[in-house]
């Protein structure tokens, strides 16, 4: 997720304008990724709600610009651990299958692509939360183990060996073609 | 070899996530309006603490020296021990302000603000005062707790199951001989031994503290339970969640698990059926308990899965036994 860095600094002086403009710009980043970690469309949308109403509360407290994407990301992570128990209560299940749109167009091999996507999210929901969010955060965003502990809040030596765990994980469950 | 074959394997995992990634449906971007608008409605539900905690410590201090006054005079004039009262109700005095203190106040807000300056210390009216509530949640359910020593509390657990072994049924008033010690079960060690009381209410929740570093969740409805295992340690990671299909019948610490007990109904007909298994779910989806995890004797007297789930509270691994009785 890339943000412009003055839309940040007008948002903390209380320019809405500029907040919008983030939140435009921010807002599939960050629902793909509630999406990814929870598996509930109302319930991504209802957290990515919840983390700009606190965005915009306390972005003028952001002391750096630059932290906005974590920061972003903290809050966001900890809403979905918070998400997570409340589907349990209403008995939810992670289910990406109907929010998986059929590739139309610019794909050579469309029944491929579509078995693939079912057996990424098959194996994505076999994941923990915390799995989820790491594996995203790194594979997707491309963001470093130092920088993902820091937005979901844990030891850069878990997320380390939780991110290795994972991919053996997904690995198998995959079957990658350089198994074994 | 290793490192370029997992080198390989997340080039291969990127590609694939992306392309998943891009076929995520995304709903109607609502308005960014509705953003301010909630951040203003939880504006006004707000109550800056620090703008007044002079004013609501300065008035529970009168209220607590007038009901102090008369309280210890009358202790003192039947040789009631006033100083270590006198000391017991500072030290609660102290626990409720430090519950309430900018400080303390700052340091939860802290915990979601990290990249930010702290202001003003403030308390939603919502999330933060059900989190609060519900630390101390004992209220919130229906249940009946009195005090009573561990040994006795066992041997009315035993009690409990042996009637239960006997006729297939609590016996009646059961529940409200099991008791629980509510000081030592927000602080148990895992060696301890506690169980709870259940009301006839829909829908209840139980916090209970197992130890200082975990905690479990039980929320009771008709005819589920839904289970939390947290570890309190790092920021109430969730170890265990699921819901499990069955009528709540208790539940208590056995050294490192913790067993819940339930009951399902089950009419002779699904019996016939063949559908009776009892549902259970977690973050993975939703499965039954398989035939072959269900003990079934060769007399069936009563129809009623007795089920019995055991929950490592250190690694939160749950076995789940069932008979049918």
């Amino acid at each position: 997720m890339k943000v412009n860095i003055d839309l940040v600094v007008r948002a903390s002086k209380g320019d809405k304008d500029a907040f919008s403009d983030l939140y435009y710009s921010c807002y599939k980043d960050l629902y793909k990724f509630a999406l990814y970690t929870i598996g509930d469309a109302e319930d991504a949308a209802d957290v990515v709600a919840d983390t700009f109403v606190e965005l915009w509360r306390g972005i003028g407290k952001l002391r750096e610009p630059e932290s906005f994407c974590p920061w972003a990301f903290r809050i966001l992570s900890t809403r979905c651990k918070k998400e997570i128990s409340g589907i349990i209560k209403r008995r939810g299940i992670y289910n990406l299958d109907d929010l998986i749109e059929t590739p139309t167009e610019g794909s050579e091999n469309i029944e491929a692509d579509i078995s693939e996507n079912a057996s990424l999210a098959a194996a994505l929901s076999k994941l923990d939360g915390d799995e989820r969010m790491i594996v995203i955060l790194s594979v997707l965003h491309g963001y470093t183990n130092r920088e993902i502990a820091e937005m979901i809040g844990k030891p850069q030596g878990t997320v380390s060996s939780k991110l290795h765990r994972t991919y053996a994980k997904l690995r198998e469950m995959l079957g990658g073609e350089n198994d074994g | 070899m290793a490192e370029h074959d997992e080198r390989n394997f997340e080039h291969e995992l990127s590609e694939k996530l992306k392309k998943l990634d891009s076929s995520i449906k995304i709903p109607e971007i609502p308005d960014a309006q509705s953003i301010f608008e909630k951040a203003e409605e939880k504006k006004e539900n707000t109550v800056p603490f620090k703008k007044y905690s002079k004013y609501i410590a300065a008035a529970a201090a009168v209220v607590l020296i007038c009901v102090s006054i008369p309280v210890m005079a009358d202790a003192l004039s039947v040789g009631f021990d006033a100083a270590s009262f006198a000391a017991n109700e500072e030290r609660e005095f102290n626990n409720v302000l430090d519950e309430y203190t900018a400080e303390s106040v700052e340091q939860k807000a802290d915990d979601e603000n990290k990249f930010s300056e702290p202001e003003e210390a403030q308390m939603d009216g919502d999330a933060e005062s059900s989190a609060a509530s519900s630390s101390y949640g004992l209220d919130d359910g229906a249940y009946n707790y009195s005090t009573t020593n561990a040994e006795a509390a066992r041997e009315t657990l035993y009690d409990f199951f042996k009637n239960f072994a006997n006729d297939g049924s609590p016996s009646a008033g059961s529940s409200s001989d099991l008791h629980i010690e509510v000081d030592d079960k927000k602080e148990n060690s895992v060696n301890g031994s506690s169980q709870e009381s259940v009301s006839g209410d829909d829908l209840s929740y139980i916090e209970d503290y197992i130890n200082k570093k975990r905690s479990i969740e039980l929320t009771v409805e008709k005819d589920s339970v839904s289970v939390l295992l947290r570890d309190n340690s790092a920021e109430e990671e969730i170890i265990t969640a699921f819901w499990i299909e069955g009528t709540y019948q208790g539940s208590y610490l056995d050294g490192d698990y913790y067993v819940i007990n339930l009951e399902k109904a089950v009419d002779p007909d699904e019996i016939a059926d063949g559908h009776y298994l009892p549902m259970v779910g977690d973050v993975y989806g939703t499965y039954y308990i398989s035939e072959e995890d269900i003990f079934v004797p060769d007399a069936i007297t009563r129809g009623v899965i007795a089920l019995a789930v055991e929950i490592h509270v250190g690694t939160g691994e749950y076995t789940i036994y069932a008979s049918l009785v």
